[in-house]
């Protein structure tokens, strides 16, 4: 336990720089961007000079750059993610608002991506070069090369429009069902098409990863040494190959998450869910600086805090794994 | 040895199938203005034609009465210029950090890497997103916001090389002889470590090649080009009752990235039995 | 059906929707009855929800069933139907304005209403702090309340009772003077959690959810509202919307929250109604602005060659697939009062603007092209964005090389109408049933860089003003509409900027929900006299 707190103090130590620059990016990035918060607002209302010069003189969008960024450093010093100009409402009530939507998202994805793609990447790996191997594994390249958002497309106009079995949009239906259970089944129903096609891509990506994995281990030579000493095939396979090979999925289910955070913008979209990567694209276009920094190191810390959990599970599963690489 | 290696690829049934994609979509792009000369937003014939209706427009036409074929055939030469052109940054950038960081280590490595943790921390999509509404679409401007994500791989996988390749005898010859380490880096090691970057070249412009898309879905690609996710994004208006306004340039789009894909893959392979 | 609506609309304007009220009663419309929950779609969340701060849709649409204005539109009469003012009347040197108001009206809180909330609303909201009424009410010196029921309106400069008429029921919503009167009017609760008089309270607003509305059981109208309650969904997909209606979990989508392309197929759904009445006094107009700061567009015959190679039907049945009419300029032919058809017009020719942009001495060069310029779609609607494509293409037929920059909306904001980074850009102002309220202002020279949906054009003709600030200082009604009418014409002849077409929006909504469309502000009106059928 010990080892797993000093990963966990180093994982922290390292991921402050990294907080810094990510928010100061964010920082410059709208005050360098055309248009401000009141431009933004001004799209929907129109009026006069006066009424613009009071619109800013309201949001503080007076004074210097410099004078912005202290206040904002002050701010976030303080832990205090401040106001969102769009929402007129703190901005990490309009956070706790969206982020379950976007961890369901996906979490649903990594279940039925690591789901799928251990199965066939266990099939594939158990039997390398078989025609079957070469079928999933082209399988999960047409898999890969899928653009998520037309799948998506693709999937609400077959199953929700020619056969409308599955709901268009959403995480939940207009009428409230009763009961925990059909809220949790209605919410299920919903994110049936979304996860497909988010989770398309990363099916291949663990099918892919475990059977490299199955493959090196063939080769190995206690592998070998154990068929050769008659053990039998399917403990053969399941001890020394799934096994160790599974592994390295853990490393990639940690590594992909800042990815599935972003493919969740283009589907969230797609399925008008009102989670994180819809909230990033209305901050941008409000010019809402607190919100789109909000949104930014949110989505940041999550990344951190779910390879901190892989650095962990890790540890745990291989203990040769050292503290140095963390 | 680049060409050897491409031929083997090209010898698995997969290798085979991606690099004739491949050649059809490059072939596309490059007799583009032959194949259907004139402006390709031309409005040629009446909305929302039908696929195979009209034989003068074979995949129908959009919402403007524009030929989506035409749009699909012209749109290929701005996304694989893209692709390529992110994969030939990333690649650059990232086999030179690799290299710097692998060769110099210390201060030098230790910065390199937490900026490549920082950029792989950070959702990189968002960041592009991000850039791109706020500086407004250009081609440049894609291309750096792509890259900027897709330079860590290369340089990571360049690192290790280095780091493998770093106790190795003709490098401390060159060492001995009095050159500078980035020197050394860049021309006795880096071209040793070329090979395993290549096999990454094709995941890059895969990916290249659907983050432009998507990006164009969003409405933030260049409006005066056809572009294959713009076209899936005006359609996406009329998919109940015209679909094939997505489907076709979402085809296209598919058949691309799986060439780039079984290309890759043969690469790969071929790649792994020459080590072994 | 749905053709023939659209033909009478487009025959007869809001004649047509009048009519039609009266055949749905010679037909013997079934009596209204009591009760029900009408459930309709929202897109937006309006951070501030005071409509007499803020006059626009987003907040009309939730806000007018909660606070209400003096005054609403209606086809009948003068135009002008009560609401909170029963009579009004200026006097003839354009001095003041008198509105009596209603009795035995009061606050969703229990307390009267007075003459003393509309003082205060003028004088503390309106003028000072309103997007739109800072303009018009600008010479508004005080409001005189003499008594309880009577509002004395009185200006420093004489300012048009026509005017004001034409502004009552977008500008004048009338908030509770003893909520606001302490502390900061922009922060007050009461922003977001309306009190009005109007016929429904409001009862929650579950951000990213649902606004829900409860009947004001004391409304001042006996007997209405007949809805129990009304709930805005808030849906920002429009393929969910239109799924939703045909599931019957909403029944009611305004502003064109379906895909214009999706209504022809909707229309023929059994218990779905396509309406495209109800929005005429919120009618958009789809322009091309100009930068008269190029010197190729400060030509007018170069402007005029560009209207020429506008084919206006195309984008009004293929852009708009019907739902608009094609535009002649700045006043649409719905306005009664000011529209005059008699102007110059420039009916889609090539070959005319072909000739014109050789007179004006652009000829075509080695590429096929005249000159180039940049052309900015603003993002506001699909169509903007639409015409856009199209627009890039007509100009290359007649060699025009248009090259277009899209931009969210802050930044085409900025660029058109603070730095001027444009040469053509595509707009959608809305008219608001006076020229002198956003209208004047496309073609006024004089204002400062930064005030958005105005003369940002670099536009400026000695002729153009005098008859601005001539019309604008006009009393007499009869000698006020004919200056709106020259303007018009000036408008035509100079065209600084170009109309194409003008459209209103469309409500969805299953059969079951009655009295849609009877006014023509009706999304954004009261709503007192909607009601379901079973």
């Amino acid at each position: 336990m010990n080892r797993s707190a000093r990963i966990v103090v180093l994982r922290l130590a390292g991921a402050l720089p990294t907080l810094l620059i990510v928010a100061l990016a964010a920082f410059a990035l709208l005050e360098f961007a055309p248009g401000d918060a009141v431009d933004a607002y001004l799209a929907e209302t129109g009026g006069d000079a006066g009424y613009a010069a009071e619109l800013r003189r309201r949001l503080g969008l007076g004074g210097t750059a410099w004078e912005r960024l202290a206040g904002f450093l002050l701010s976030l010093a303080t832990l205090d993610l401040g106001r969102s100009v769009v929402f007129s409402r703190p901005v990490v009530s309009v956070i706790a608002e969206r982020l379950p939507n976007t961890l369901l998202l996906m979490a649903s994805t990594t279940l039925f991506a690591a789901g799928l793609g251990l199965l066939g990447g266990m099939l594939a790996g158990a039997r390398p070069g078989s025609w079957r191997d070469r079928g999933l594994s082209v399988t999960a390249l047409a898999f890969l090369a899928m653009p998520s958002f037309w799948l998506g497309l693709v999937l609400v106009v077959a199953f929700a429009v020619t056969w409308p079995l599955l709901p268009v949009a959403g995480l939940r239906g207009l009428t409230a069902p009763p009961g925990l259970a059909a809220a949790v089944l209605d919410t299920a129903w919903h994110l049936v098409l979304p996860t497909i096609a988010l989770g398309a891509g990363y099916v291949a990506l663990y099918l892919r990863t475990l059977r490299a994995g199955m493959l090196m281990a063939w080769q190995a030579d206690h592998v070998r040494a154990a068929q050769a000493r008659g053990v039998s095939d399917g403990a053969v396979l399941w001890r020394a190959v799934t096994r160790p090979a599974l592994l390295p999925t853990v490393v990639i289910a940690g590594q992909n998450i800042g990815t599935l955070v972003g493919g969740s913008v283009v589907v969230e979209t797609v399925f008008a869910i009102p989670g994180m990567g819809r909230l990033a694209y209305e901050a941008v276009t409000g010019r809402d600086t607190p919100l789109l920094l909000g949104v930014i190191l949110s989505a940041t810390v999550l990344v951190l805090a779910v390879n901190l959990l892989v650095d962990l599970l890790l540890a745990r599963l291989d203990p040769r794994i050292g503290v140095a690489d963390a | 040895m680049r060409d050897d290696l491409l031929g083997r690829a090209a010898l698995t049934a997969e290798g085979l199938i991606g690099l004739s994609l491949l050649v059809v979509a490059a072939a596309l792009a490059l007799a583009a203005p032959l194949l259907l000369p004139g402006d390709p937003f031309d409005i040629v014939a009446r909305p929302l034609l039908r696929p195979l209706s009209d034989p003068a427009h074979l995949l129908g036409t959009d919402r403007l009465g524009r030929d989506i074929l035409a749009m699909i055939v012209h749109g290929a030469r701005p996304s694989l210029i893209t692709a390529l052109s992110v994969a030939a940054v990333a690649l650059g950038v990232g086999m030179t950090a690799g290299a710097v960081a692998g060769m110099l280590g210390g201060v030098a490595d230790e910065v390199i890497m937490r900026l490549a943790d920082a950029v792989q921390t950070v959702p990189s999509f968002v960041v592009a997103l991000a850039v791109l509404s706020v500086l407004g679409p250009s081609l440049p401007g894609l291309i750096a916001a792509l890259a900027v994500s897709a330079w860590t791989a290369p340089a990571r996988v360049v690192r290790s090389e280095v780091l493998r390749l770093r106790g190795a005898p003709f490098v401390e010859s060159s060492l001995l002889l009095g050159r500078g380490r980035i020197p050394v880096a860049l021309t006795v090691v880096l071209p040793n470590a070329i090979t395993v970057a290549l096999a990454l070249s094709a995941v890059i412009v895969a990916g290249a090649l659907l983050s432009e898309a998507a990006l164009s879905f969003l409405g933030l690609g260049d409006p005066n080009r056809p572009s294959w996710g713009a076209l899936i994004a005006e359609g996406r208006q009329v998919m109940r009752t015209a679909p094939h306004v997505i489907i076709a340039p979402g085809m296209a789009l598919f058949l691309t990235v799986l060439g780039v894909s079984l290309v890759g893959e043969g690469l790969a392979k071929a790649l792994s039995k020459q080590t072994s | 059906m749905t053709m023939q609506r659209r033909t009478l609309l487009a025959g007869a304007g809001a004649v047509g929707a009048a009519a039609l009220t009266r055949k749905a009663r010679a037909q013997g419309a079934p009596m209204p009855r009591s009760g029900g929950i009408l459930t309709v779609a929202a897109d937006t969340e309006p951070r501030n929800l005071n409509p007499a701060m803020v006059a626009s849709n987003g907040v009309f649409y939730v806000a007018s069933k909660v606070i209400e204005p003096l005054a609403e539109m209606t086809t009948q009469g003068d135009g002008l139907a009560p609401r909170l003012a029963t009579h009004w009347e200026g006097t003839p040197d354009g001095r003041s304005v008198t509105f009596t108001l209603r009795e035995g009206v009061s606050w969703h809180d229990g307390r009267p209403f007075s003459s003393a909330d509309v003082a205060f609303s003028a004088m503390r909201l309106w003028k000072p702090l309103q997007n739109l009424g800072r303009v018009v009410f600008k010479a508004l010196e005080s409001v005189d309340t003499p008594d309880a029921r009577t509002a004395i309106f009185r200006f420093s400069e004489p300012t048009p009772f026509q005017m004001i008429r034409n502004a009552v029921p977008g500008l004048a919503s009338v908030v509770p003077r003893h909520l606001y009167e302490v502390g900061d009017i922009a922060a007050n609760p009461a922003n977001t959690r309306l009190v009005g008089t109007g016929p429904f309270r409001f009862a929650e607003h579950r951000p990213g959810e649902v606004y829900r509305l409860e009947k004001n059981p004391s409304y001042w109208e006996a007997g209405r509202p007949y809805l129990d309650q009304i709930i805005f969904r808030v849906l920002p997909d429009r393929g969910a919307i239109a799924a939703a209606l045909e599931a019957n979990q909403i029944q009611l989508a305004a502003f064109s929250a379906v895909p214009l392309a999706d209504m022809e197929r909707l229309a023929r759904v059994p218990g779905i109604a396509v309406i495209p009445q109800g929005y005429d006094g919120i009618t958009y107009q789809l322009t091309v602005e100009i930068n008269h700061r190029r010197k190729e567009l400060a030509d007018a015959r170069v402007r005029r060659a560009i209207a020429h190679a506008i084919d206006r039907r195309f984008v009004v049945d293929t852009i708009f697939l019907g739902y608009a009419k094609p535009s002649t300029g700045p006043v649409p032919a719905f306005d009664r009062q000011f529209y005059t058809a008699d102007v110059p017009s420039t009916p889609f020719d090539r070959r005319r603007a072909e000739a014109l942009l050789d007179e004006a001495g652009l000829p075509r060069g080695a590429n096929g092209m005249r000159f180039s310029l940049r052309l900015l779609p603003a993002p506001w609607f699909e169509q903007t964005r639409q015409f856009g494509d199209y627009l890039r293409q007509a100009l290359r037929a007649v060699g025009i090389d248009a090259q277009i920059v899209n931009n969210d909306a802050p930044a085409h904001l900025r660029a058109v109408y603070t730095d001027h980074a444009f040469d053509l850009a595509i707009g959608s102002p809305v008219y608001r049933n006076d020229p002198a309220i956003s209208t004047t202002i496309l073609y006024e020279s004089g204002l400062p860089a930064g005030v958005p949906f105005a003369n940002q054009y670099g536009y400026a003709s000695v002729d153009m003003d005098g008859l601005i600030r001539r019309a604008a200082g006009t009393i007499d009604t009869a000698e006020r509409t004919a200056l709106y009418q020259s303007f018009q014409k000036l408008a035509g002849t100079e065209l600084p900027l170009i109309h194409v077409a003008e459209f209103t929006f469309i409500t969805v909504a299953r059969r079951s929900v009655m009295n849609v469309a009877n006014n023509p502000r009706w999304a954004t009106s009261h709503w007192a006299d909607t009601w379901l059928s079973s």
